[in-house]
């Protein structure tokens, strides 16, 4: 990596404006313990962030803490702001009112998303009536309006299907028609195609890729598949037991992972690709760790295998590639500021 | 090159030397075997074999039939047509007899959080196969089984497993290693895996991969590896069957069937696979895959069936099934069901125009 983060690339709707997301020092916790610990991070317009991250990485924690959705038992500190508002600081009813319109949530299982009970295009329409104040027939046009948009054939037969009368990548569609129904500046989508075979997942990343260029809606999209990544991300972010371990432009990451996780994720994504039948897959050791108060050291430290003393002893900030250990960071990162690392012994610039 | 009538289909062999001999019965075979569930076609004459030894990897979309062959090869339910063996002889019929074919074929299921009891100790979980199976002695499940039951985690890297914990304290990872331990507990000759990485962290997949691996090598196991990755299971497989619609479209030896595809199903397929670098974007290419399909059908409700079906199936058989996806296709591909064709290098395809390979 060459050890110039300064002379970054310019990114599309970086600049002075009103970021899509906003989010600085952002910590959930549940029941005392850190599920996300201390997150920064700045989504731009028209930009796709991607965050990857395991089991108990804290992605979903994180992507419900942006959109103010979890539930009361889960301690939320923190500024998050959504091109420019802050739904924490506001009474809860003006949250709920002003939600729909900020930002979109495409959820991984759109089957338990859904109201089963009702047809999809009641459920689109209800939006417009709630947040446009459409009458009925106006919003429930504008419902198979929505659902056109996604590329659903025939989509006035299609609003009158319940959910469980649609595949799981139809579903997925729906979601999306839903999410993006009120052009929100935000677009938050939790692992949407994990459950999706292969090629529904590219008919939805195309889609979502399609729908951005339009509309030029900031996007956060949470996956554990660095595919995913490779094929939608401008910038991606890695996390592991709750923080930021890695960030930077998507081609600088795989072409120059600096933390041995991400450099673990890519090789065993190259491995399962190039390897030969039967040989037996690069694999990373142990498993990712659950959540616990007051970790010592670096959390990847047991799974590392540049692991030394200091790992254990203490915690690595996230710091800009390059920089000597130490190097505070102003708290919310533009994506200009790119190449950071949480790590003690960063991958050295070759 | 030798055509064959429709409905007359090559086995699927695997392409690795059968240690039984070259006349050695597979240890799994489907003999033309269709499965209809409401008129429906959920597998449509497929045909397969799996010497001992080998991985026959089933590769395909939602409802294309594979986990139908699990529920085949379990003995859980008969087909309408045609027939399976096991080591050369057709399963029987009555659930009795069924009982001591069943020892011999174990499974690991998708979800190792469903597939476990949460109330039950790892100890039970673990040996519950050989109590189904009547492999303890009346006075036995004491000491003996203990030993057993720790030696099996020993083999799948939970050694310092408590016996009397429960699954909830374990990871995926950890559950799924659970779960390879009781299907190996009666030392069977065949695995079943559907899917058994597609619930679990990446960094975790690989560890499950290579237990599996590791497990065919040392046991002389017979792995039955159903995915809908197409890079997995180039892997882990040595011949690969590619399924869509209850039909096997295109077999052969792994590293052929993933690198230089024949039927265009297959090319899709490949296609539809992520980028590995953000300067190689795929998706935005337009792949017959990617195109929406034609309508919502409500898909069959009745038992058994998947309750997810990309395709509707239809019970139309005297064409291409994947003629109405086909970037290649013409009139004959909607009038006519192309036959099997076998090649030299072992590769089979049922494709009129298939691609150069």
């Amino acid at each position: 990596m060459s050890a110039a983060p300064a002379a970054a690339t310019s990114v599309p709707g970086a600049g002075g404006k009103t970021a899509a997301l906003e989010v600085e020092n952002l910590r959930v916790c549940y029941a005392g313990l850190p599920a996300v610990d201390e997150v920064s991070l700045r989504v731009e317009p028209g930009q796709v962030a991607a965050l990857i991250g395991e089991t108990s990485s804290g992605k979903s924690s994180l992507a419900l803490g942006v959109a103010r959705l979890l539930p009361a038992s889960a301690a939320v500190t923190g500024r998050v702001a959504i091109a420019g508002a802050d739904l924490g600081e506001m009474p809860a009813r003006e949250a709920r009112r002003l939600r729909a319109g900020l930002v979109g949530y495409i959820a991984q299982d759109a089957m338990a998303a859904l109201n089963p009970v009702l047809p999809v295009g009641s459920q689109i329409a209800e939006l417009f009536r709630v947040h446009r104040g459409m009458s009925r027939a106006e919003a429930s046009e504008q419902g198979v309006r929505e659902l056109a948009r996604v590329r659903i054939n025939r989509p006035e037969r299609v609003a009158r299907a319940y959910p469980h009368q649609l595949s799981g990548g139809m579903r997925q569609r729906v979601m999306i028609a839903m999410a993006m129904a009120l052009s929100p500046p935000l677009l938050i989508a939790d692992e949407p195609t994990t459950a999706l075979d292969v090629s529904t997942q590219a008919e939805i990343l195309g889609l979502v890729g399609e729908l951005q260029t339009q509309t030029g809606t900031g996007i956060l999209w949470i996956t554990h598949d660095m595919g995913v990544v490779a094929e939608l991300a401008d910038w991606v972010a890695v996390m592991y037991a709750g923080r930021i371990v890695e960030q930077g432009l998507a081609g600088d990451v795989f072409d120059h992972p600096q933390h041995p996780y991400t450099e673990g994720l890519l090789r065993t994504r190259r491995d399962l690709r190039t390897g030969r039948p039967g040989a037996p897959l690069y694999q990373i050791e142990g498993s990712p760790p659950g959540l616990s108060a007051g970790r010592r050291g670096c959390a990847f430290a047991p799974r590392c295998p540049r692991r030394s003393a200091v790992c254990d002893e203490h915690r690595p900030e996230l710091i800009s590639v390059g920089e000597p250990a130490g190097t505070k960071l102003p708290a919310a990162q533009s994506p200009e500021t790119r190449g950071l690392v949480a790590c003690h012994h960063p991958e050295v610039a070759s | 090159m030798k055509a064959q009538a429709p409905g007359i289909e090559p086995t699927v062999t695997s392409s690795a030397p059968d240690t039984g001999g070259p006349d050695a019965a597979p240890v799994l075979g489907f003999e033309s075997v269709s499965k209809y569930y409401r008129g429906l076609a959920a597998l449509d004459q497929v045909t397969l074999a799996l010497p001992r030894g080998t991985a026959l990897g089933l590769v395909g979309e939602s409802g294309s039939g594979k986990s139908t062959c699990v529920r085949l090869a379990l003995g859980l339910e008969r087909p309408s047509s045609g027939r399976l063996t096991f080591a050369g002889t057709a399963y029987p019929r009555s659930r009795r007899r069924l009982r001591p074919l069943r020892r011999q074929v174990g499974f690991v299921l998708q979800d190792p959080y469903d597939s476990l009891d949460p109330r039950m100790q790892l100890r039970d979980i673990v040996s519950e196969p050989l109590r189904v199976h009547r492999r303890l002695g009346r006075d036995a499940g004491g000491r003996d089984t203990d030993r057993l039951v720790m030696e099996m985690l020993q083999a799948v890297g939970l050694g310092d497993a408590a016996l009397d914990s429960y699954p909830a304290r374990y990871s995926g990872g950890g559950r799924q290693r659970i779960a390879i331990a009781r299907a190996l507990i009666t030392d069977p000759a065949v695995l079943l895996c559907d899917e058994p990485t597609s619930s679990l962290d990446v960094s975790v997949q690989a560890q499950i991969v290579n237990l599996l691996l590791e497990a065919k090598r040392s046991r002389d196991l017979s792995l039955l590896f159903v995915s809908h990755d197409l890079d997995l299971i180039g892997r882990v497989a040595d011949t690969l069957a590619v399924m869509y619609r209850g039909r096997v479209v295109e077999s052969g030896p792994a590293d052929l069937v993933r690198g230089r595809p024949r039927h265009h199903y297959t090319k899709s397929l490949h296609d539809a696979v992520p980028a590995d670098h953000p300067a190689r974007r795929t998706l935005a290419r337009t792949s017959p895959l990617t195109q929406a399909h034609p309508a919502v059908e409500a898909t069959p409700a009745g038992a058994g069936a998947p309750a997810v079906a990309a395709s509707p199936r239809s019970a139309s058989t005297s064409c291409c099934v994947f003629a109405d996806r086909c970037p290649a296709a013409e009139p004959r591909c909607h009038a006519e069901r192309p036959p099997i064709v076998t090649e030299p290098d072992g590769r089979s395809h049922a494709c009129f125009f298939p691609l150069a390979g």
